[in-house]
């Protein structure tokens, strides 16, 4: 019974509670609609761009903005307004992937150092040290040349080098349960060691998590525009805003539109994602909560 | 506390040869042959062959870590690169203080800046100052800074001519890079300023300093700044050490050779010794940023002291 | 050291992704040929007799606009700024992946011979040298007062040892041929070559740069981080992959000036040059005035200075090209099947990547050489070189064995977006694609494993034809194959006719250019030109280009 009450408490209701307190933010609501407008808008691009993302038109390269070109053309003559929709299915996808596989091993790994504690926890902390001893961006560079170039790649570089500050992050909320009453009910009824940490443990770490989760995924889209940027990472054709702005950055006098469309693409979104995140850390503050 | 630095200081030994370790093991899986970068591509296989036995690449992996690690902490040989033939400490010399310089700039500007924003917004809620500053951070902490840079050199070096484009040379080389990469932080100074300035705003000593009579300017500065710097100084040491790797793509944009443009055509051309050293010394930097804000973070929090103060003392009653 | 065949084959020249190492050794023009329309530049004084300009193949609008005040009244003390797009971070002789040919090499080191106006080679720091017999051994003398900045005097043993070490350390592989160097007395020495092939000693006098063996030795470090050569220019301060500043050496040994090509007379005594990675922030550099002359600047940067009054635009061609290599592995669709080769080439359509990728300042191409390529062809221009032609391209597709597979581009980072162009050009014809790429170092391994890759683009540039080609498609050269080499024995008892001195004739050229032409193995796409533009403000008054026709500023006098 105890069992029960407290997963609904503790599960769903949690996430409830942080969606009741966010929707009360109006600031963090445009955040997520204009982000999932964003999203909605990359996945059907291919049914309204005006222009295929290859396309190229010999006679207008480099144009600046027009009525046929809303975001002017390139230095092949692709049309960018074409070509940030269609790419935003590369570029706001990063992130959420990233986060999501990063938190999901770090879900674990931080699952069994914060309950099994002792050595356990020690051995993996000590780990997460050493990565976190480096600056992510040096551990993502190298890792971006072990990998090499690519989307997924470059996905999976960011998300391994993330992993250290998920499972940290993880495990400092699952010390602070691991002590609480109900543990040690469910010891006593005998519930096993899995069971406590997925059905218990975690449902009850999820509103941090959801925070991190939140504010990393801003931070992993501008880190892999950067790496797109120096080189590393998405490689054409895939028309990536940070691969855009990396190839546009020798036009910057001639075509400056070339790189202020892919640019400003990147800062709403990451906007909206900050947006979205301060709302949710918000109403994931007990303190803030009425 | 000073044992506590002292044991901190000395876990960060272990830290660095894992550091060295992982590097290292990376670097090994990198694609890409060291030796056709040296000689060319045109060079013969013969000569590569040589060349890669003269570099140790044909060793087993253990083997070539074991000389590494030895030749590094043991008989402290840095080496020289492969490609340059410079030896790699006269490189880390001379580009590690540009990094450095570098990220204290950028500090400083970000928390100069930051700092009194969050508090200005924080003592106007809701006013207008407050709505400006928060409407600045959530920009600043938006804009790529790799886009902010290009868009700053087209500016003031290319426009208004007030700026060098690249390079180093006296401490202007260094404002636009800085400028660049510090609008993420004047955000997340700003954004952690207000929130932790309300909190301590909000706070029953403030009120009854108040109501003491204490007059408004003393109130913030005196009392409430001082409280509210603890979890801003948390801020700061994050800030710093994500502006040490954002340093390295500026770097790379201003055609500054520090660390990161070191490491980073390291990389490329696949300059092990290079890569792995220049790595090592940046995870010391960054390491001792570390320490330094967990240090400053013990000082200006009283109950951290207190707890160090205690267990030395619980050490010294149970050691009697 | 026993050279085998295909070690020789190795040692032709030189071809390689980004750096163009060897560019500085083609020789002008083909065999008596001209070097296309020798224009002369506006302005310039004639007196240097290197003013002229090659002009553009492809089209007529030449970039060269030369502001030249002639008769004023030059300088006493004249220091300039020259941005350069090399990425320099040693002065170190041992190295083979950076272009000798280039500023910062030309004013670190002196080399022994140089190219004269006409593309002659000439003597610089030695004195000269003769052959009896017919190229195979070559007996050089050298001043005998030279010496190095530091007052040690040169002789035949250091340069013995420069080139013995140089070949112990493999770094200059197209030294492969040398048999031997001997010293026959202090200031002289004899080369045995292995070949007399076309373009061997002129590599051999260009990559060889007089240093006193005890200085090298002093230093430590192989000159990594400082440098004494013999150059009438200090390098008085280096900063790795930003600056480097130069000094005329005021006890500089070769006093009798007149003794010099014109190219290589120190007239400026300060340049600093400052080193640019990336075409944007050089262009930048010289908007801000931070530097005054901006050596190789991309196109996408330079065409805003075209036409413009204040500024000085110079526009040549080095010996190389953008050239499209089709894999000759067996496996892979274009190895084997000629047919789609030809499709592929004659779907490119040049223009498209001249006026985008190179913003109009490239030509065209009927080789895989360029026009500059020592033994180059004039009459290739008149002959028909797969125009573009989609209904071409079409018929070609129809006769191939393709089914509908994706063929993969391998390229450098510096070639995306003309891959882009190929990708959207085959897609016209109904033949799918794929970009493969990766980092330089990454390109660099993988270029050799043809089973992984269809084409390549690449930038090569070659000394002669024969070193273009050979270095390609010959059968015996490589066991495992050079993703571009192939197994063609017919084609390579038509190389080997061309290896030496009295076999590199018209005809003989002729027939491996229309072989590999027939055939496709080997497509030249278009022809990238260079640009220096430099600001006004500097008050030129006699501007002295080298043999290529690029502007040498420390021998240009410039006024008050």
């Amino acid at each position: 019974m105890a069992d029960t009450k407290k997963k609904t408490r503790n599960g769903q209701s949690e996430f409830a509670m942080i969606w009741k307190q966010l929707k009360k933010n109006k600031l963090a609501m445009a955040g997520l609609i204009i982000f999932l407008l964003e999203l909605v808008l990359a996945f059907l691009a291919p049914l309204y761009i005006p222009y295929g993302i290859t396309e190229m038109d010999p006679v207008a390269q480099r144009a600046a903005p027009s009525a046929a070109h809303w975001f002017g053309t390139d230095n092949l003559g692709r049309d960018i307004f074409s070509r940030i929709c269609y790419g935003g299915k590369y570029s706001l996808t990063m992130g959420i992937i990233t986060i999501l596989l990063s938190n999901g091993v770090g879900i674990v790994i931080g699952a069994v150092a914060g309950y099994f504690g002792g050595w356990v926890d020690n051995l993996i902390m000590r780990i997460c040290d050493v990565f976190q001893s480096m600056p992510g961006m040096l551990l993502n560079i190298v890792l971006c040349a072990v990998l090499g170039s690519g989307w997924f790649n470059t996905i999976l570089a960011l998300a391994i080098g993330n992993v250290p500050g998920s499972v940290r992050m993880l495990r400092a909320s699952m010390l602070k349960q691991r002590g609480a009453e109900y543990v040690e009910a469910c010891q006593s009824i005998n519930c096993s060691t899995p069971r406590i940490i997925f059905s218990h443990l975690l449902p009850n770490s999820f509103s941090p998590m959801l925070v991190g989760m939140s504010m990393g995924m801003s931070m992993m889209m501008t880190m892999a525009a950067s790496l797109s940027f120096i080189g590393l990472g998405i490689q054409p054709p895939i028309p990536d805003w940070g691969a855009m702005l990396s190839d546009a950055r020798q036009f910057i006098r001639i075509a400056p539109h070339m790189i202020i469309f892919p640019g400003i693409a990147i800062a709403i979104s990451v906007l909206a994602l900050n947006l979205l995140g301060d709302g949710i850390r918000d109403a994931a503050d007990p303190k803030l909560r009425r | 506390m000073a044992r506590y630095f002292l044991k901190r200081l000395l876990w960060m030994i272990p830290i660095i040869l894992a550091v060295a370790v992982i590097v290292f093991t990376l670097m090994t899986f990198c694609p890409g042959d060291p030796a056709v970068i040296i000689l060319g591509s045109t060079a013969l296989e013969s000569d590569l062959q040589a060349k890669r036995v003269e570099l140790g690449l044909t060793d087993p992996y253990f083997v070539r870590l074991a000389r590494y690690l030895s030749d590094t902490f043991i008989r402290f040989d840095l080496g020289s690169s492969w490609v340059t033939k410079v030896p790699i400490l006269d490189s880390i010399k001379e580009r590690l203080p540009r990094t450095i310089v570098l990220t204290i700039i950028t500090a400083l500007i970000s928390f100069g800046i930051g700092i009194p924003l969050g508090v200005t917004a924080a003592v106007h809620q809701n006013k207008w100052q407050d709505h400006v500053s928060m409407v600045l951070a959530l920009l600043g902490v938006s804009i790529p800074n790799f886009w902010l840079a290009l868009l700053l050199v087209l500016l003031f070096s290319v426009k208004l001519k007030w700026l060098p484009v690249s390079g180093v040379g006296g401490l202007k080389y260094y404002i636009l890079p800085a400028l660049a990469g510090c609008s993420g932080a004047i955000a997340a100074m700003a954004r952690q300023s207000r929130s932790s300035m309300l909190d301590v705003i909000r706070s029953d000593y403030i009120t009854t300093a108040r109501a003491k009579g204490v007059p408004e300017r003393q109130v913030i500065q005196k009392h409430a700044l001082k409280n509210a710097m603890i979890p801003i100084i948390t801020v700061m040491g994050n800030q710093i050490g994500r502006m040490l790797g954002g340093v390295m793509i500026l770097e790379t944009i201003f055609s500054i050779p520090g660390m990161g443009t070191l490491i980073i055509t390291g990389v490329n051309n696949r300059d092990y010794p290079v890569v792995q050293t220049g790595s090592i010394f940046l995870a010391i930097v960054f390491s001792l940023v570390m320490l330094v804000v967990d240090m400053a973070f013990a000082a200006v929090d009283p109950r951290i002291k207190a707890q160090y103060a205690n267990s030395a003392k619980r050490k010294v009653k149970t050691n009697g | 050291m026993n050279l085998t065949r295909r070690d020789f084959l190795k040692t032709l020249g030189i071809g390689s992704v980004g750096t163009a190492a060897m560019l500085a050794l083609a020789a002008c023009g083909g065999n008596g040929g001209s070097t296309g329309t020798n224009t002369g530049s506006t302005g310039s004084t004639g007196t240097t007799g290197t003013t002229g300009t090659v002009g553009k193949t492809a089209d007529d609008n030449s970039g060269t606009n030369i502001t030249v005040n002639e008769g004023g009244e030059e300088a006493d003390y004249v220091e300039l700024i020259v941005g350069v797009a090399n990425m320099w971070d040693t002065p170190t002789t041992w190295r083979s992946n950076i272009a000798n040919d280039s500023y910062c090499g030309r004013l670190i080191f002196e080399s022994l011979g140089q190219q004269d106006a006409d593309c002659n080679w000439v003597p610089w720091a030695a004195k000269g040298w003769t052959t009896n017999d017919k190229g195979f051994t070559y007996d050089f003398e050298l001043y005998d007062y030279m010496k190095d900045q530091e007052g040690t005097p040169i002789t035949a043993d250091d340069i013995v040892w420069f080139v013995n070490t140089s070949i112990e350390k493999a770094q200059k592989p197209n030294w492969r041929n040398i048999e031997s160097i001997t010293a026959t007395g202090e200031h002289s020495f004899q080369v045995k070559l292995t070949q007399n092939q076309v373009g061997v000693i002129e590599n051999f006098v260009f990559d060889t740069f007089p240093v006193s063996r005890a200085a090298v030795e002093a230093s430590g470090d192989d000159f990594a981080t400082t440098c004494v050569s013999t150059s009438a220019y200090k390098l008085v301060s280096f900063t790795s992959g930003v600056e480097m500043v130069f000094e005329k050496n005021p006890d500089y040994w070769q006093t009798d000036l007149s003794l010099l090509q014109n190219d290589v007379v120190p007239r400026v005594d300060k340049v600093t040059l400052k080193l640019f990675s990336e075409a944007s922030q050089m262009g930048n550099a010289l908007e801000a005035g931070d530097i005054q002359f901006a050596m190789g600047l991309g196109a996408s940067v330079a065409i805003l200075y075209e036409g413009n009054p204040d500024f000085s635009m110079q526009e040549y061609t080095m010996p190389n090209g953008i050239q499209l290599f089709f894999s000759g592995a067996e496996n892979m669709p274009c190895g084997t099947d000629e047919n789609l080769r030809k499709a592929i080439a004659y779907c490119i359509n040049p223009d498209l990547i001249i006026s985008s990728v190179y913003q109009g300042y490239a030509g065209y191409m009927y080789d895989t050489a360029n026009e500059k390529a020592q033994g180059y062809l004039q009459k290739w221009k008149e002959e028909e070189y797969y125009p573009y032609d989609v209904e071409k391209a079409k018929e070609c597709l129809a006769a191939s064995n393709y089914e509908g597979q994706t063929l993969i581009i391998l390229c450098g980072g510096g070639f995306k977006s003309t891959a882009e162009i190929l990708i959207s050009a085959m897609d016209a014809i109904g033949v799918k694609s794929e970009i493969l790429t990766g980092d330089m170092a990454w390109v660099q391994a993988n270029r050799l494993d043809g089973t992984i890759y269809d084409m390549f683009i690449n930038q090569v540039g070659c000394v002669s034809l024969a070193a273009q080609w050979s270095i390609r498609f010959d059968p015996n050269g490589y066991a495992t194959g050079d993703g571009t080499s192939r197994h063609d024995y017919e084609l390579g008892e038509l190389l080997y006719k061309t290896w030496t001195q009295d076999g590199y004739t018209e005809e003989n050229i002729d027939a491996v250019h229309t072989y590999i032409k027939e055939h496709m193995y080997a497509y030249g796409m278009v022809d990238n030109h260079v640009l220096n533009v430099w600001n006004n403000n500097v008050n030129m008054i006699e501007c002295v280009n080298d043999y290529s026709g690029c502007v040498r500023v420390q021998a240009c006098r410039f006024g008050k």
